[in-house]
């Protein structure tokens, strides 16, 4: 639908437009922060000035656009997958399992960072397999099956994170709940790689499947009528944004909004087209993600506190997205 | 507060010259230490439950551990002890039925780990509740006075008061005049929460000839990673309650990515049992001893961990 060239243009133009602001973002969050700091003494490795600029700053901000493309991408992924704009990754129960995973982990004194993202992702993963099991139909997955399983898990999962907070010992409940807010935090080099390249993996999987995506927009009648396998693409579809929905959640806890917000503004902007959707939404999530962070480190500095980043991504989604509705509206959205 | 200690006094003055406690007669009304007025069944108590791990260390320790009767499910000092109660549940919901079937003259909670709500619902079925609020370090005479006067025992509360603040004091005069460690308290790391002033660990780094570098925020916060960077902390202090050694064992080394920090350069990353520095318990002259060994390491055995 997007053979037109004018559109064509329109989509690199964006795309070009995305990835300039990212690299903009990521000069703020490395450049500004509560600290003054000593330019020369950055440039040394093994000062704290370095550490500061490069690790507590950019390694976060980069973590932020890791995370935030993961959830833009697979944002898009789920709302064609079910047909059903308000569909996030969350809905399929991936980040309840991810949520349990990290309170055991928690509860088992299993901490410092990398053991509660190795369970996180393990939860993810164990709730994907179960959504995409009880989604089966003779063989078929059913999206609304699916949607319901998940929305059943969540409540079951929320139910289990509960039990393991009263059971745990004393100051355990307020660490998971720590987690379950969703955050940020500057990562070690190989969890920021590691994630880096799970994520850069499900995207790809999924820019294999836009052609695919496209189809499926049709209607089930439709898809198959140019001739796509709807119920191999669903399949392949749910575990690749399920992948990647588990590497983001696994290292930054549940974030809201933005795989709800992201994918709607670049609709509106670039069209329905997957090709460039699915890219477009990954740089969308990458640029709202990590600019919210840093403004989140930046913008409470006078109280004192540093509130998650899910609480900003909302705060300023919200608004931003109702004004483009109401500008758009009549429009098609979806 | 000290309003409040006054009213108590005053009230059980007015009782004693009331006559002896007939049993039948209603115990005085007095006023809790958040203000509400209070009117135990008997007084002094003879049967107590204890619903915050601290209260019930306490009364162990000013000699009323044998009116206990109940504890919540939290309390795990004195170990012995309290292993052979039974617990009600959790401090912030605890059993209203286990709490009435113990029948006690008086349940026993602190402002920070229980809730209103749960007084209130006590008081709804003819439980009386007193509710301790202690702070900082500074409140701890308070509460100490007030659980020995509600369990009878004045002299013994005063002795353990008399030992804490002797021994605070003495670990203070040890560390007089050197210089003074700069100490980060790290209760969480991703997110990172930080110590700030107005704990309990803070007033005992200072008893422990320590500098918070996070005491320009109040209680326990989230903090920029970046300020701790920058402020260079030679100790970090990580305040645990896991229930294995690898643990602490992970959180400490959790640190190692940080190497510019002079603390993680120089392996000083401790874990300490958070009961003792940051719990208005009996064991606080304890953690004010461990942290002035882990700040000023010839005073004695450093170690690690716990």
């Amino acid at each position: 639908m997007s053979a037109i060239p004018s559109s064509r243009l329109r989509a690199l133009a964006v795309m070009a437009g995305l990835a300039g602001a990212l690299v903009l973002a990521l000069v703020l969050a490395a450049t500004a922060g509560v600290e003054h700091v000593d330019w020369a003494a950055a440039l040394r490795p093994d000062t704290a000035e370095h550490a500061i600029v490069f690790r507590a700053r950019l390694g976060r901000a980069l973590l932020g656009a890791v995370v935030g493309a993961s959830l833009g991408a697979a944002g898009v992924a789920f709302q064609t997958l079910v047909r059903n704009p308000l569909a996030d990754p969350y809905v399929l129960g991936v980040s309840s399992g991810a949520s349990v995973g990290a309170a055991t982990s928690i509860a088992l004194g299993l901490v410092g960072g990398t053991p509660i993202a190795g369970c996180a992702f393990a939860g993810a993963l164990g709730a994907m397999a179960l959504v995409y099991r009880l989604g089966l139909v003779r063989g078929r997955l059913v999206p609304y099956v699916a949607l319901l399983a998940g929305v059943v898990l969540n409540a079951l999962s929320w139910a289990l994170i509960l039990t393991i907070a009263t059971l745990a010992r004393l100051g355990t409940t307020a660490e998971i709940l720590l987690w379950l807010m969703g955050s940020l935090s500057p990562p070690a080099w190989s969890r920021l790689a590691l994630t880096a390249a799970a994520v850069l993996a499900g995207v790809a999987a999924l820019q294999l499947l836009a052609p695919r995506l496209n189809a499926l927009v049709l209607g089930d009648e439709g898809a198959h009528s140019v001739g796509v396998d709807v119920a191999r693409t669903r399949k392949l579809l749910l575990v690749a944004a399920s992948f990647l929905t588990a590497a983001g959640v696994a290292v930054a806890g549940p974030i809201g909004f933005v795989a709800i917000i992201v994918p709607h503004v670049l609709r509106l902007l670039v069209g329905t087209d997957h090709r460039v959707l699915l890219p477009a939404s990954a740089l969308g999530g990458a640029l709202f993600l990590s600019l919210c962070d840093t403004l989140t480190r930046l913008a409470f500095v006078p109280l004192g506190a540093e509130p998650p980043v899910s609480v900003l991504t909302a705060l300023l989604g919200g608004p931003f997205f109702l004004v483009l509705l109401w500008q758009r509206r009549g429009e098609r959205l979806f | 507060m000290a309003t409040s200690r006054r009213t108590l006094v005053l009230t059980l003055a007015f009782a004693s010259a009331c006559g002896r406690g007939a049993k039948t007669a209603p115990a005085p009304a007095l006023t809790d230490e958040v203000g509400r007025p209070v009117t135990p069944r008997t007084l002094p108590t003879r049967r107590v439950v204890s619903l915050a791990p601290n209260v019930t260390e306490l009364l162990f320790a000013i000699g009323a551990g044998d009116q206990v009767v109940g504890i919540d499910r939290y309390s795990d000092q004195p170990a012995g002890p309290v292993q052979r109660l039974p617990s009600v549940g959790s401090d912030y919901e605890p059993s209203l039925e286990k709490i009435v079937a113990l029948a006690p003259d008086l349940v026993l909670l602190s402002r920070s780990a229980n809730r209103r709500e749960t007084a209130d619902a006590l008081e709804r079925l003819g439980v009386p509740s007193f509710i301790t609020e202690t702070p900082a370090v500074a409140d701890m005479p308070r509460t100490m006075r007030d659980l020995g006067t509600l369990t009878g025992h004045v002299a013994d509360a005063a002795a353990q008061l008399a030992h804490l603040q002797d021994g605070l004091a003495a670990v203070r005069a040890r560390v007089a005049g050197r210089p003074r460690p700069r100490v980060l308290v790290v209760v969480w790391p991703e997110p990172l929460y930080v110590g700030g002033r107005e704990t309990f660990t803070h007033d005992l780094i200072d008893v422990a000839g320590g500098k918070n570098v996070a005491a320009d925020v109040r209680g326990y916060t989230t903090f920029p990673l970046e300020r701790v960077l920058a402020a260079a902390p030679d100790v970090i202090i990580l305040p645990t309650h896991a229930a294995s050694g690898t643990g602490d064992a992970a959180a400490v080394a959790y640190w190692s990515r940080w190497p510019s920090i002079p603390a993680v350069r120089d392996h000083r990353v401790f874990a300490v049992e958070d009961a003792i520095i940051s719990r208005p318990g009996a064991r606080l002259v304890q953690g004010a001893e461990r942290l002035a060994a882990l700040l000023h390491p010839p005073l004695g055995a450093a170690g690690s961990g716990r």
